[in-house]
């Protein structure tokens, strides 16, 4: 049901003879704290072997630069004690594999020391359905008729609960758009996703990803969107600081921002046909 | 259920009752002489006794006094006092009618003096005013709104513009308990709270308490704002209608049998896609209502009233996105006089609140509702000059219906699906009384019973511990928690049962004619609540009864007054202080959905809430120009703690403020009569920015920038003001029969401020950079309305 929340917001601001304006706000920073994104994607169709983790801190709020924290040693470990370590690209922050064996049901384990510090945490791989054939593209879409709407398919899995993570970029938008998804109200049917943006235009190219994810991480993302701003309008809930799975073993008070997660994902390419009406 | 205990309290009311044999009753009716209306709240002083008393809300008063000769004053705003000498020998049954007082006057200059404080009365908290006041007022796009005019007034506030409902001493907006002729109204706005559902022409009056409640209400823990629908001319036909920029409306009022009965027909349907930025999108955008109300009088012991009201918004967005939402009340209800002592008041009422919504992009179709049937019935009893009591019984049985899920459209992928109807009872049987003890001490107290029963059918979820949000230690994170099994309850089993005592009472002392302190204290309960976790009420906001997990919210209120008129009462100050605590105050976790959520209780954890504040009113009431100030000191808060040593609460159990938290809030309205062609009036409003929660750092993660936050509600947005005028002509003063009509011009924030609703901290979607954004609802808003009547 998060759609139908997102989408009042966004009506709620378009009924108003509103306007948002950018504006100065003075901000506090809090000390920095580790940000640990490790998100095990596997690629349907590819062998998922080549990894990568990534270790930064938290900045000032109008900073331009996120820096990187180096000098950690990463590995994951599976349940049948198979190691696979991480390797920091010298300076960047940046810790990849290139022996990492995915499989969906298993439990895997991070373990990070860093400057005497252990964190750790644990998550299943989560399985993904393929993202169907068949897309669609309606050229008077959106509340006001002037929007591309794209819309793809795909099957849930009826016999489980699943969690959906949905990934869109757009040329127009220099970040990832994200949602997530319950099968709450739509348990084992064909599921359509919808993205539309005004800006779009013939030959533009559109990317879809859908990831498999666990209720944990479900629950996880719904307040990172809420964080990262991508929840607004008028009658938005208060954001927090958005605890993960990532767990300081040295000292449980020195937590860290971030979240374990492994999915597999499945990836699509569209490219906007013809917008004449 | 067990009333036992109230016994002996009925038995000392019908004590009271018999001890004043040789004295006198007048009682009667009092009525504008122009239309009939009955008024509310007239004053009936009788100088020998120096004391009075003032009608009820159907204009009936009663007064016993010893034989002799009195001279009587009866006055009201807006009308002419009435003087006469009257000799009592026996109890006499006397109606007056009033005639409205600018219409014999040269001058056009407020002389009344009903605005004035009120020094003996034991009633404080309270704010009335008067439908003409509101309609002097500069109003947004010339709608006039009872809803934001109270905004005027000290302790009430409402978390921004365009946001629906109004917060009343910290209290959050489900709070307030709104009747319109005594039918609770669930959703009181238009278009997501932009307007109000209350048409200007077809109220009486209204009235609001902040505090001292008295013990004929309850069932809500905030504020109760009461308002009456005229009667109905039952003298000659009438017509009255105006022309705006969002609606148009038109009322036509009219005796049936001349004298006897009446009617009054009120339509308002709006255009208001017009003032979008939509006009000319495949957009459709309106609402409308109808207010009806007949009133026949029998004889002059009974009269009946049946009144309706249906409203409705209806929105489509390119078959996007459909929204439907509307209330309907139905009431029926029987005046009685037992004797001139003895007024009662039976009401049968029917209320049902129903909202819908269509989402193409998620294929669903989601209605719900909430539907009750309510049974009331008042006795107001004069026992003496100096007592009167008030004792009376209310039923309410409540359906809810959170939502019925449906698939929309061809390619909808949702499963039909009902979430759990809800069922309950609440009753309350109440007994207050005025007390006059003597000339300086005036008390009035009282007792509510209320208890309230949770009804099947229904499967209810159990959980370990009986704890349905469950703490995370490892990851110190709330969750919800697994259900471990059922039970299912029949159809009228009792699920769960709360009682509750609510004690009342005000005082007020009188220093001197001029002066008196007053003080207050009420306890009110709530079962039924709006379950919401954004900054400010929206129509997805669900209604929910009290349950093992959600339970009735308690609140205790004192306050303490002081009130003053300087110069007979052509000015007045009226100051309070007040302090008030809410227990069982619900809160959720990070994170909650609660739309469509059919288990409540695994987002929500309890904890209580707490709000003080200062207020002050000074007015001018009399001359050319006429107005007040009313300036609020509060602050309101709220924490959850954790549960036990081993959680930390929401917020680490620390007191936040509310969203809709305030520190200052000054608003001065005025009205000048330049002469009797011109009048203008002006609301300047200075408030503090509200709660907002700022970041104090950033990160990246999946290539999006996410904002880290520390303790709620700790930042302000900036300050909130604005101005607004209004001029309205009349171009034919004198005339007061046939045609007359008037145009109000008005310009909402003349200035043009760009004030805050919300700040949003993202990225720029070209830049990618970091940055903070204002959103303002409005921007300077001219208007005109064309009024008129015959």
């Amino acid at each position: 049901m998060r759609i139908i929340r997102k989408i009042t917001v966004l009506l709620i601001g378009l009924l108003l003879t509103a306007c948002e304006d950018v504006i100065d706000v003075d901000l506090d920073t809090a000390t920095p704290r580790l940000v640990v994104d490790a998100s095990i994607d596997w690629l349907k169709n590819t062998s998922g072997n080549e990894q990568k983790i990534m270790l930064s801190t938290t900045t000032a709020y109008y900073s331009t630069e996120f820096p990187s924290v180096s000098g950690a040693d990463i590995a994951i470990n599976n349940s049948k004690g198979s190691v696979f370590e991480f390797i920091e690209t010298q300076g960047t922050g940046e810790y990849v594999c290139t022996n990492f064996e995915p499989v969906i049901g298993e439990v895997y384990t991070l373990n990070i020391l860093l400057n005497g510090v252990r964190y750790t945490a644990s998550e299943e791989l989560v399985a993904t359905p393929p993202i169907e054939d068949t897309i669609e593209q309606n050229n008077t879409g959106g509340f006001g008729a002037d929007e591309i709407e794209l819309t793809y398919y795909y099957k849930d899995d009826g016999n489980q609960e699943n969690y959906y993570l949905f990934g869109i970029k757009d040329s127009h938008i220099v970040f990832p758009q994200y949602s997530v998804e319950d099968d709450e109200n739509n348990q084992g049917n064909l599921t359509p996703v919808y993205y539309s943006n005004k800006n779009l235009e013939t030959d533009d190219p559109v990317n879809f990803k859908l990831y498999g994810i666990s209720k944990r991480y479900y629950e996880y993302f719904k307040k990172v969107l809420v964080a990262s701003g991508n929840d607004d309008g008028p009658f938005q809930s208060t954001p927090t600081a958005v605890r993960g799975n990532i767990i300081n073993e040295t000292n449980s008070a020195d937590y860290t921002f971030g979240y374990f997660r492994l999915s597999e994902v499945d990836n699509k390419d569209y490219n906007i046909q013809d917008t004449d009406l | 259920m067990n009333y036992k205990f109230l016994y002996p309290l009925l038995f000392l009311a019908m004590s009271f009752a018999s001890y004043s044999q040789e004295k006198v009753t007048l009682s009667g009716t009092i009525t504008d002489a122009e239309n009939s209306e009955t008024l509310f709240g007239v004053n009936i002083y009788i100088p020998e006794i120096s004391s009075g008393v003032t009608t009820n809300e159907y204009g009936f008063y009663s007064i016993t006094l010893p034989q002799g000769d009195y001279a009587i004053s009866i006055s009201y705003l807006g009308f002419t006092t009435i003087e006469e000498t009257i000799s009592l020998t026996q109890s006499i049954r006397k109606d007056y009618m009033l005639n409205p007082e600018s219409n014999n006057l040269d001058e056009v200059v407020i002389t009344s003096n009903n605005q004035k404080a009120n020094i003996r009365k034991p009633e404080m908290s309270v704010s009335n005013l008067s439908i003409n006041t509101i309609k002097k007022m500069p109003a947004l796009m010339g709608e006039v709104d009872v809803l934001k005019s109270i905004l005027q007034v000290p302790g009430v506030t409402s978390a921004q513009e365009g946001a629906s409902g109004f917060n009343v001493r910290g209290g959050s907006v489900d709070g307030n308990l709104v009747l319109l002729d005594e039918a609770v109204v669930y959703n009181t706005s238009h278009l997501f709270g932009f307007f109000s559902v209350f048409n200007s022409d077809v109220i009486k009056n209204l009235k609001l308490y902040k505090g001292g409640i008295p013990a004929n209400y309850g069932g809500r823990i905030s504020s109760v704002l009461d308002i009456y629908q005229k009667e109905g001319n039952n003298k000659e036909f009438h017509v009255n209608g105006g022309l705006g920029l969002i609606s148009s409306r038109l009322m036509i009022e009219g005796p049936i049998e001349k004298n006897k009965s009446s009617f009054v027909v009120a339509g308002r349907g709006s255009y208001a896609h017009l003032f979008l930025k939509l006009a000319d999108e495949p957009n459709s955008v309106y609402f409308y209502d109808l207010n009806a109300k007949l009133n026949y009088k029998i004889n002059e012991n009974n009269n009946i009233f049946i009144s309706g009201y249906f409203g409705n918004d209806y929105m489509n967005f390119n078959d996007f996105l459909i929204n439907t939402y509307g209330n309907s009340l139905l009431n029926l209800r029987w005046n009685h006089i037992f004797s001139d002592k003895l007024f009662s008041n039976a009401s049968a009422i029917y209320s049902n609140y129903n909202y819908g919504l269509k989402i193409r992009p998620a294929g669903i179709n989601w209605e719900s509702d909430i539907k009750n049937y309510n049974f009331k019935y008042d006795f107001n009893h004069y026992v003496s000059n100096n007592f009167k009591l008030k004792y009376g019984l209310n039923s309410i049985y409540y359906q809810f219906n959170p939502g019925t899920l449906k698939p929309f459209g061809e390619s909808s992928s949702i499963n039909p699906d009902q979430l759990a109807k809800k069922y309950a009872f609440e009753n309350a049987l109440y007994i207050s009384a005025e007390h006059k003890l003597s000339n300086k001490l005036a008390l009035n107290y009282g007792l509510r019973y209320s208890n309230f029963l949770r009804l099947g059918e229904e499967e209810v979820s159990t959980y370990t511990n009986n704890e349905a949000v469950v703490f995370n230690q490892d990851l110190q994170v709330y969750e919800e928690g697994t259900p471990t099994g059922s039970i299912s309850y029949g159809k009228n089993k009792k699920i769960a049962s709360f009682s509750n005592l609510e004690p009342r009472l005000s005082l007020a002392y009188s220093i001197n004619n001029d002066q008196s302190v007053k003080l207050g204290y009420n306890r009110m309960s709530q079962y039924v609540q709006l379950i919401s976790n954004t900054a400010s009420a929206t129509p997805l906001d669900i209604w929910s009864p009290s349950d093992q997990y959600l339970k009735p919210l308690i609140s205790d209120q004192v306050a303490l007054g002081y009130f003053r008129n300087f110069r007979d009462g052509d000015y007045s100050l009226e100051t309070e202080a007040f302090y008030k605590t809410t227990k069982n105050k619900a809160d959720y976790i990070d994170g909650a959905d609660l739309v469509a959520n059919d288990n409540i209780e695994r987002v929500l954890l309890t904890g209580e809430a707490r709000a003080y504040g200062l207020e002050i009113m000074a007015k001018k009431n009399t001359g050319k120009l006429t107005g007040w100030l009313s300036y609020t000191l509060s602050r309101a808060e709220q924490r959850t703690p954790g549960r036990n040593a081993f959680e930390p609460g929401i917020n680490n159990g620390e007191w936040y403020r509310a969203n809709y938290d305030k520190l200052h809030n000054l608003s001065i309205t005025g009205a000048y009569e330049f002469n009797k062609k011109w009048s203008f009036g002006g609301i300047f409003t200075f408030q503090s920015g509200k709660a907002a929660t700022f970041p104090n750092g950033k990160y990246q993660y999946q290539g999006m920038t996410v904002a880290n936050y520390g303790p709620r509600n700790e930042n302000s947005l900036s300050s909130y003001h604005h101005l607004d005028l209004s001029a309205t002509y009349t171009p034919k003063p004198e005339k007061t029969k046939g045609w007359q009509s008037e145009w109000v011009f008005s310009i909402y924030n003349i200035y043009a401020r760009n004030n805050a609703a919300s700040y949003t901290f993202g990225q720029n979607t070209t830049t990618g950079l970091s940055e903070a954004r204002r959103l303002s609802i409005f921007g300077i808003v001219p208007s005109i309305t064309f009024n008129f009547k015959f």
